[in-house]
């Protein structure tokens, strides 16, 4: 008994203090971006790698999750007969929730993991020790390059990944319910708002905000070799995933 | 002038420096020896500002370096270049632009002159062909030559070279050695140099430090040393070892 509440209290303080320390991170990085310096050519490598080389992953998720959409709500619609509904189920859907999220997810799999990674394999090389005994400050060079490359790209990646759900949700509807691309377009346009649009946005920028800031906290606060590289990428990919749930929680409240 | 006063630095509970003290006048260069794990990487990080000190106090010229913060820091390590053991060269870019990289981030020289300062520093320490080389593609000792020459581009007043010589050949070992007092000559820079090299420490510095466990055991000039007191500096010299 007194063991498992020694562990209970060894696990709650080490959550405090991972939470404490991102927390800390996070003030530095917007100290850091009140005077942004921003190296050009970094930011747009990032803006490059983040952005263009995930196009293809997301774009793929982003196609899947709109049939899966459709594929969802077909049993219903078909007994129902409710197919000039089936657009506005797929827009409020996806574009709301299930689109941003699951983007999120790859996002943080993709490119939080690699940005760990990055970090961490440049701290243990003492590659970040460098960059400050160069009298170049690693947040401003390292980090807040990559915050902004992913809040920027997490948001278009998640407008472009709306646009292949739409292509997604349109095939399956017609190919599997054989509803009309027209039906299915109109049902869309008439009942899917700018808000619901707006929602999605909101949330995929709030997750990219989540997951650069977790990822390069694991990143530059590892210890150890090649050993605290693998453990430092493991917990970046789980707290960015539950960073998104509970931002995703709160977000749909606030706006709802 | 580099001066460490009743210096300590605890880690985990463990006092891995204690009471350290000793200066390096301006234009001095001073050999820090011990053996492995005797804490003389970690003074050089403390100069640097890299690290805090627990207790005492660290300068470097007018600047209490163990006082700034990290903002004041970053102008105080301008004045700096630092070798480091493992050469820590930036993977993401080549040679030529690992060395021009401290130029190019702080911006105070047009392209033109940070262009010209790098070919001038790749050519001394024989690497103007290896200039678009990726590091990784680079042996150990090229590796610390270009390390050097980062280090270097900006001709600091204070250099820390941690082990600059470490797995090398006894031939890079000299060549290193050989660049480093040009390069130290030609800015009179204050020099820390930590290595086993005894021979070539014995030609590169005045001054040495010897620390064992955490502490000075040995300050005094370079010419008395092979006759000193201390049997673990004595065996040092002696063997041209770690004791």
């Amino acid at each position: 008994m007194s063991d498992a509440v020694a562990r209970l209290g060894a696990g709650a303080l080490a959550l405090a203090e991972t939470v404490g320390a991102l927390a800390l991170f996070t003030a530095r990085v917007a100290r850091a971006a009140l005077r942004p310096r921003l190296d050009r050519f970094e930011t747009w490598r990032m803006l490059y790698r983040v952005g263009v080389e995930s196009l293809p992953i997301v774009a793929t998720t982003a196609l899947f999750a709109g049939a899966i959409a459709v594929v969802q709500t077909g049993a219903n619609v078909v007994k129902f007969r409710a197919y000039e509904v089936v657009g506005w189920a797929f827009g409020f859907s996806v574009f709301r929730e299930i689109g941003p999220l699951l983007v999120g997810l790859m996002f943080s799999g993709r490119v939080g993991a690699n940005n760990t990674a990055q970090l961490s394999t440049m701290q243990v090389t003492e590659q970040v020790d460098a960059l400050r005994a160069l009298a170049i400050d690693p947040i401003e060079y390292l980090v807040l390059p990559r915050v902004l490359s992913m809040v920027l790209m997490m948001t278009t990646l998640a407008v472009i990944g709306n646009a292949f759900a739409l292509v997604g949700g349109i095939a399956t509807s017609w190919g599997m319910l054989g509803v009309d691309p027209w039906v299915f377009w109109n049902s869309f346009a008439e009942y899917v708002t700018l808000t619901d649009f707006a929602n999605g946005v909101v949330k995929a920028a709030a997750f990219g905000l989540a997951i650069s800031l977790v990822s390069c906290h694991f990143g530059l606060a590892v210890r150890g070799g090649a050993l605290g590289v693998g453990r430092a990428v493991n917990s970046s990919v789980v707290a960015s995933a539950i960073s998104i749930f509970v931002l995703d929680y709160f977000i749909t409240w606030i706006l709802k | 002038m580099i001066r460490l006063d009743r210096v300590t630095l605890v880690r985990d509970g463990t006092r891995l420096l204690e009471d350290v003290s000793f200066t390096v006048p301006t234009g001095h260069a001073l050999a820090l020896m011990g053996a492995g794990g005797a804490g003389k990487s970690l003074i050089l990080k403390l100069i640097c500002g890299l690290l805090r000190p627990d207790a005492g106090r660290v300068f470097v010229d007018d600047d209490e370096v163990s006082a700034l913060d990290e903002r004041q820091l970053m102008a105080a390590r301008r004045r700096i270049g630092m070798v480091f053991q493992n050469y820590a060269l930036f993977d993401f870019v080549d040679v030529g632009e690992n060395v021009a990289f401290p130029l190019r981030q702080w911006g105070e020289l047009s392209a033109a002159d940070i262009e010209a300062r790098v070919a001038r520093r790749l050519a001394q320490v024989n690497l103007t062909d290896a200039a678009r080389k990726p590091t990784s593609a680079l042996s150990g000792g090229m590796k610390k030559r270009v390390c050097l020459a980062r280090a270097t581009v900006h001709d600091p007043p204070v250099m820390l070279c941690d082990d600059p010589t470490a797995g090398l050949d006894p031939v890079t070992t000299n060549r290193i050695f050989a660049l480093l007092a040009q390069l130290r000559a030609e800015n009179a820079a204050t020099a820390i140099i930590v290595s086993h090299e005894v021979e070539a420490l014995r030609r590169a510095c005045d001054r040495v430090v010897l620390l064992e466990r955490g502490r000075v055991v040995y300050d005094g000039a370079m010419i008395d040393a092979a006759q000193s007191d201390n049997a673990g500096l004595r065996a040092f010299f002696e063997a041209g070892a770690t004791p």
